[in-house]
């Protein structure tokens, strides 16, 4: 083999890899998030996770369920993370992981559908609703830099942001409800 | 309000917490609680979770994230906006509508979409086809314009002089480090792999330098990473797609190793003009730290860790894999004890070598408690294909044979008989010892699966007949891939010295079998040994497709 049969192997592998990750990877994030939810956290496990699917992608089975090996890994790598974080007050017991892991499991299939809802229901939030998740979400910036920025106080961000949540839950699960009953 | 209401609203305040890393032990363990207690709260949780995963989805976001808040803040108006959410009535999920009053998207916003990413959202961008390249490199950098690198792996390593303690897979802004114990593997920015030794003082400038002050470092830079540079108080090397090391000595000097590909040295000694050099595969440099003086020197390709695998424990300095270290129930990566061998017959492991003549099976027999090794075979002279894999690979090639062998397939053994050109092997360099109408088959996917950063590129060794034989008789050397003839050696004798065997091996290479056979004219003078056998190793890791390939020399091993 030339060192460029080896490259181009090499890239049509990646290729794969890539074309597999892209629409798969919101399922294994969801996951991750689910049992270690402290999106900074959540953020190292998933990126460590990718990094071993990139890494053991020779041994994924092509045609068979990319999600499922991914959560596998992933599983692997929250369950190192909480060994790690051991003392941590701040980590779901054991029983409660569990049940979680298990029941999250048909939620994380509807991921796509729950997205394409969830698309619609921000538009119907007021305008200001809007902005505090451009600066939430867009920016990325922490509810204390929020509080800092808009000039209100860190509980009344906290509230307003908690509600916006609640109000897009809302919104999806009642056009959910709608769509699946026509 | 109602108790369900209540509850909701309780997990929807938490989960904001818990998710922004607000929240508190008490609050936590309230969350806890309420979801192991409570399938609604559980069902609710789920829903938070997707629709916070989906609001940091850039496809979901755009009409959001085309909405710059203003520079400047209507407080009064935010802080209404607060209340209001305050006092706003609880969430009904009774209701089977969405409320009319609610605000239509702003028609101006939705145009001239100005897009601001999360980290969530470069993760998405990062993985699109075009961005392949970059993968490795920028996959781990978490956002802030500060973060020149990420400290990817480390191995006990001791941090001292850092204004904060690098963490494994977190980023490293501009700034003085000293790493006074241990090894760290750093990915900058731009796409370069650097791994420092301890003890070491270096800089970080940029996304694409850095300054060594003191101790070892080996870089690896991918074709879009090229001209990643490391300054030094005597030199600068700029790279040109390659991996190279950097050694800084006590008095200031510092020499640069290429291992592959080229680099450019540039030193300025006092008043004199910038002089540049070009440094390369396999060639080494020293600058003297006082003079400024340059001077060509032997390469130490064995010097440098390169890779490191925290996790697995494993430290690399470009060692090839052993098979002769694999024979005798190794990993590859040391010596045998003392003189172990394979049954060919049965495929048991012993310490104890049966020797004496024994007839050839013509069975493939599985080896179980050798890692690495798929299976050996003796042949018994008949004209039949020879079955040389577990999957059923078949040779039919191996031609007149005695249908005879004698003793097992051994390494390690110190008899002082095994010698090629001079060379003792057993006391100076590995071998496996293999007389005639015998083979062994290794498993390269195992390997491949045992070492998933690592290539196997290719199979060498320096195989012959010892000159210590007893005759001149004529014997065979083969090597197969999968059941196919890579490589086959003419007829050699104890006359015939030392010949050169390298093979390459692809990725899709599964199984390598060695084997000899007597040339049709007896066993007894067939010394026959391959000397070092090994696989040379490359690197995958930080080469997504575009990235130089990095060969290991197979000179030498780390011992055990």
């Amino acid at each position: 083999m030339t060192e460029h049969d080896y490259h181009t192997d090499r890239d049509r592998q990646d290729g794969v890899f890539m074309s597999l990750l892209v629409p798969n990877q919101r399922g294994i994030w969801a996951f991750i998030l689910c049992l270690v939810p402290n999106k900074a956290d959540a953020e190292d496990i998933l990126q460590e996770t990718l990094l071993e699917l990139w890494r053991k992608f020779d041994t994924f089975e092509i045609g068979t369920d990319f999600v499922a090996w991914g959560v596998t890994i992933a599983k692997y790598k929250v369950y190192e993370y909480r060994r790690k974080s051991k003392g941590s007050k701040l980590q779901f017991r054991d029983e409660l992981v569990q049940l979680l892991e298990t029941e999250s499991e048909q939620h994380r299939k509807n991921i796509s559908l729950y997205t394409d809802v969830l698309r619609r229901c921000t538009q119907k939030l007021t305008s200001k609703e809007q902005e505090l998740l451009q600066l939430k979400h867009g920016q990325d910036l922490t509810l204390e830099k929020i509080a800092k920025r808009t000039g209100i106080s860190f509980q009344a961000v906290h509230k307003a942001i908690s509600r916006i949540y609640a109000k897009l839950v809302w919104c999806i699960r009642l056009t959910l409800r709608e769509e699946q009953a026509i | 309000m109602t108790a369900y209401n209540e509850l909701l609203r309780e997990v929807a305040e938490l989960f904001s917490l818990s998710i922004g890393g607000d929240i508190g032990i008490e609050e936590f363990r309230r969350l806890e609680e309420l979801l192991h207690e409570n399938a609604s709260a559980r069902e609710y949780y789920y829903d938070l979770l997707l629709t916070a995963i989906g609001l940091n989805d850039i496809d979901v976001m755009p009409y959001l994230r085309a909405k710059e808040v203003s520079a400047g803040y209507d407080a009064a108006l935010w802080q209404a906006v607060a209340e209001s959410e305050r006092e706003a009535p609880s969430v009904h999920i009774e209701s089977t509508t969405i409320p009319a009053t609610e605000p239509q998207p702003d028609p101006a916003a939705v145009e001239n979409p100005k897009r601001t990413l999360s980290r969530f959202s470069i993760h998405a961008l990062l993985f699109s086809a075009a961005a392949v390249m970059l993968f490795t490199a920028m996959l781990f950098i978490p956002t802030g314009p500060s973060y020149v690198a990420i400290l990817t792996d480390s191995s006990d390593a001791e941090w001292i002089r850092a204004t904060e303690i690098p963490v494994t897979g977190r980023g490293l802004a501009r700034g003085e480090f000293a790493l006074a114990q241990g090894f760290a593997e750093i990915t900058f920015t731009d796409g370069a792999i650097v791994v420092i030794e301890a003890p070491a003082v270096f800089e970080l400038e940029s996304p694409g330098s850095m300054f060594l002050s003191s101790g070892k470092a080996s870089a690896v830079v991918p074709e879009y990473a090229r001209g990643f540079t490391i300054n030094t108080f005597s030199g600068t090397i700029v790279d040109l797609g390659t991996e190279f090391g950097v050694r800084i000595e006590g008095n200031g000097s510092c020499s640069l190793h290429m291992f592959s590909g080229q680099a450019r040295l540039i030193t300025a000694a006092g008043n004199k003009a910038a002089t540049r050099y070009l440094v390369d595969t396999n060639e080494a440099r020293r600058v003297c730290g006082i003079t400024g003086q340059v001077e060509a020197i032997r390469i130490d390709d064995k010097a440098f860790v390169r890779y490191i695998d925290s996790q697995r424990g494993f430290l690399w300095r470009g060692e090839s894999l052993s098979l002769a270290d694999v024979v005798g129930g190794g990993d590859g990566f040391g010596v045998p004890p003392g003189e172990t061998g394979i049954d060919p017959a049965s495929g048991e492991l012993c310490s104890r070598i049966l020797r004496q003549e024994r007839p050839g099976t013509g069975q493939y027999v599985p080896v179980a408690d050798v890692l690495h090794v798929d299976g050996v075979f003796s042949l018994n002279g008949q004209a039949e294909p020879m079955k040389v894999s577990s999957a059923g690979h078949e040779f039919g090639g191996f031609g007149p044979n005695g249908g005879t062998f004698y003793t097992d397939i051994t390494t390690g053994g110190k008899d002082r008989k095994s010698v090629l050109d001079g060379v003792e092997y057993g006391v100076e360099e590995a071998y496996i010892y293999m007389r005639p109408n015998m083979g062994i088959t290794f498993d390269l996917d195992n390997i491949k699966k045992d070492l998933p950063e690592f290539q196997c590129s290719s199979f060498i060794a320096r195989i012959g007949c010892s000159s210590k034989s007893t005759g001149a008789s004529v014997s065979h050397f083969w090597v197969l891939v999968d059941g196919v003839l890579r490589w086959k050696s003419g007829d050699i004798t104890r006359d015939s010295g030392g010949v050169d065997v390298n093979v390459k091996l692809n990725n899709t290479d599964r199984f390598l079998t060695l084997a000899t056979t007597d040339g049709g004219d007896g066993w007894e003078d067939d010394w026959c040994l391959y000397g070092n056998p090994e696989l040379k190793l490359e690197l995958r890791k930080g080469k997504p497709g575009a990235g130089q390939l990095i060969t290991a020399d197979a000179s030498s091993r780390r011992q055990r």
